[in-house]
């Protein structure tokens, strides 16, 4: 694993675009927990001072669950860069959560 | 096995045929697993179910829809006359589309579908919902590959409907040895329906069968259903039973020599009338007669011609002296003619009814029978003949049929399968009178009535039908061979 923040799928003409993530989870059960900080983790290593990362509860905002087309909990979504990207689970498989966000080749 | 005395609570469909098949519709609370093949009608079938919740039983609905979009839902089911839209607005109804797609996403270990739960929860809260439908929840498995996970997440959403005490319709494609593709009736345990279109020498026809319906008699047989454009409608069966009102009323025939042989009367109001006979022997101008003397009366008659067109009917009629295109433009006569060859026998019995609800006519004639006896076995056209001639009695409509028998010694004969659900049967023949053939009519039986014993000449003249004693015979038994 390297350290470095720049994998071939990473911007390499702006490296100070900002990231978008949300992640979609319901209360706290341990897969939400899970979610929460592995993805927390993951973006410190990989994209350290040009990330945002907003959490959201369905069971607080049920309402959120059709508007945003959301059925497998936790759902995160990379809402920029563009295009969206949509992963599920509790995101312990790094490698294929970086794949998912597109920071390292498919 | 309980007893029936203690039955489940039931939500009717709305679908009249259905719910006398399932005792009153499905289990009220639980779920409710249809399947059968692509295009056999699930999504119809659970729509309408839905509909019937919201516009007739105060049961709002949520469906849930995994494979059309709400929008082409809706346009599908406009020409159905079913405004989703309306019902939307109304909070009656919420559709609600869920898209999956392997390709846009990635899994990265352990997840469940509790979003479904909670879309699904919320959907049910916001309107109330008491009726909520899945079509057609299998997709799920071509949306996610961890199919431990969604097995164990299906089995927990069929729970926790029941838990909500909803009453759920799920649909499923059928299977190559399962029930479904994905085995769901292993999760579905109160209630099973099983849907099929057939094509057997070119002929589609549909048919529902219910699997299973722990706790409640069912009907067990396959019923066939249609649909049309008033979406699905099933065959009912319940009306095998003998108590219909009978009426001592009694019906001109239209010709009046007959009347005078049938008691001085004519037929019984809500009876059924045969007349047989071989070709050209004048049976259908003996039911255009009939249907005539109906419209005069001010009546409404309901024609069902199988052979001819109502345009060569009139013609025809014209020919005799029975204007019939004037009863049409009275309002009164109405045709509906159809090719046998275009549906199964039951398909026409399922047309006919509806028509026949439609019209809500006091005369009913079938022209002729034989159109179905080629369409199938002497057994099921009796049983279908049976629930024709029930339903038409429960409505004390007077039904004329006619018959087209094989020449030959016994002209009778062909016909006595059916003559048991006949009051009254009248025989037309032609024999051999001398140097030249002559039509006769003779009266085989009515029941409930003096009726003449003899046979008589029949003629065709520019007024209409003629009865006469047979030309030189004084006591006639018709052998003048």
């Amino acid at each position: 694993m390297s350290e470095e923040h720049a994998g071939p799928g990473a911007p390499a003409g702006e490296p100070e675009q900002s990231w978008a993530l949300r992640l979609y989870v319901a209360g706290q059960t341990p897969n939400s927990i899970a979610a929460i900080a592995n993805l927390h983790r993951l973006a410190k290593t990989h994209l350290e001072g040009r990330y945002t990362i907003e959490v959201i509860d369905l069971y607080q905002q049920p309402q959120r669950a059709e508007e945003d087309k959301i059925l497998a909990v936790p759902t995160l979504i990379r809402k920029l860069p563009a295009p969206m990207r949509q992963i599920i689970g509790n995101l312990a498989d790094t490698e294929r959560v970086l794949v998912g966000l597109d920071l390292r080749p498919r | 096995m309980s007893s029936a005395h203690a039955q489940l609570p039931k939500a009717h469909c709305g679908i009249a045929g259905l719910d006398e098949i399932t005792g009153g519709g499905f289990p009220a609370g639980r779920p409710t697993l249809l399947c059968g093949g692509p295009g056999c009608g699930k999504t119809l079938l659970a729509l309408q179910f839905l509909v019937h919740g919201a516009t007739a039983c105060d049961e709002p609905g949520v469906f849930m829809a995994f494979e059309e979009t709400a929008r082409d839902l809706t346009r599908n089911v406009a020409s159905l006359g079913i405004d989703l839209d309306a019902l939307s607005t109304q909070g009656k109804l919420k559709v609600d589309h869920i898209h999956v797609d392997r390709h846009e996403m990635t899994e990265t270990g352990d997840y469940d579908l509790e979003g479904l739960f909670i879309r699904l929860g919320h959907a049910i809260d916001s309107i109330g919902a008491k009726r909520v439908a899945l079509d057609t929840i299998e997709t799920l498995f071509a949306g996610f590959s961890n199919e431990a996970i969604l097995r164990a997440e299906l089995r927990r959403l069929f729970l926790w409907l029941k838990e909500r005490g909803v009453t759920t319709l799920i649909t499923g494609e059928s299977g190559e040895r399962t029930l479904t593709r994905q085995g769901l009736e292993e999760y579905v345990s109160d209630c099973v329906i099983a849907l099929d279109h057939r094509i057997v020498d070119q002929i589609s026809s549909r048919r529902l069968r219910v699997v299973k319906y722990r706790g409640s008699t069912h009907g067990t047989n396959e019923y066939p259903f249609l649909i049309d454009e008033d979406g699905i409608s099933v065959l009912p069966v319940t009306s095998l039973v003998l108590d219909h009102e009978v009426s001592s009323e009694r019906v001109s025939s239209g010709v009046p020599a007959l009347d005078a042989m049938l008691g001085d009367a004519g037929y019984f109001r809500g009876s059924s009338v045969l007349v047989s006979g071989t070709a050209g022997t004048g049976k259908s101008s003996l039911a255009a007669h009939f249907a005539a003397a109906a419209c005069k009366r001010g009546e409404r008659v309901l024609y069902f011609p199988f052979e001819e067109s109502p345009a060569q009917i009139e013609r025809n009629m014209l020919s005799i002296g029975l204007d019939l295109h004037f009863c049409k433009s009275a309002g009164l006569l109405h045709f509906d003619a159809n090719r046998p060859s275009l549906g199964g026998l039951e398909m026409h019995l399922l047309r006919m009814r509806k028509m026949i609800a439609a019209c809500n006519p006091q005369v009913v004639i079938v022209d002729p029978l034989n159109s179905f006896i080629a369409g199938g076995n002497r057994l099921e056209v009796k049983l279908m003949l049976l629930r024709l001639v029930d339903y038409l009695k429960s409505r004390h409509i007077t039904a004329l049929f006619t018959n087209l028998t094989a020449g030959g010694d016994h002209p009778e004969e062909t016909d006595t399968a059916i003559s048991s659900l006949i009051d009254t049967w009248l025989l037309l023949q032609r024999i051999h009178v001398a140097q030249h053939r002559q039509r006769t009519l003779e009266i085989i039986k009515s029941r409930g009535m003096a009726h003449s014993d003899r046979i008589s000449a029949f003629r065709l003249t520019a007024h209409g039908i003629a009865l006469e004693a047979l030309t030189g015979d004084k006591h006639a038994d018709g052998d003048d061979v």
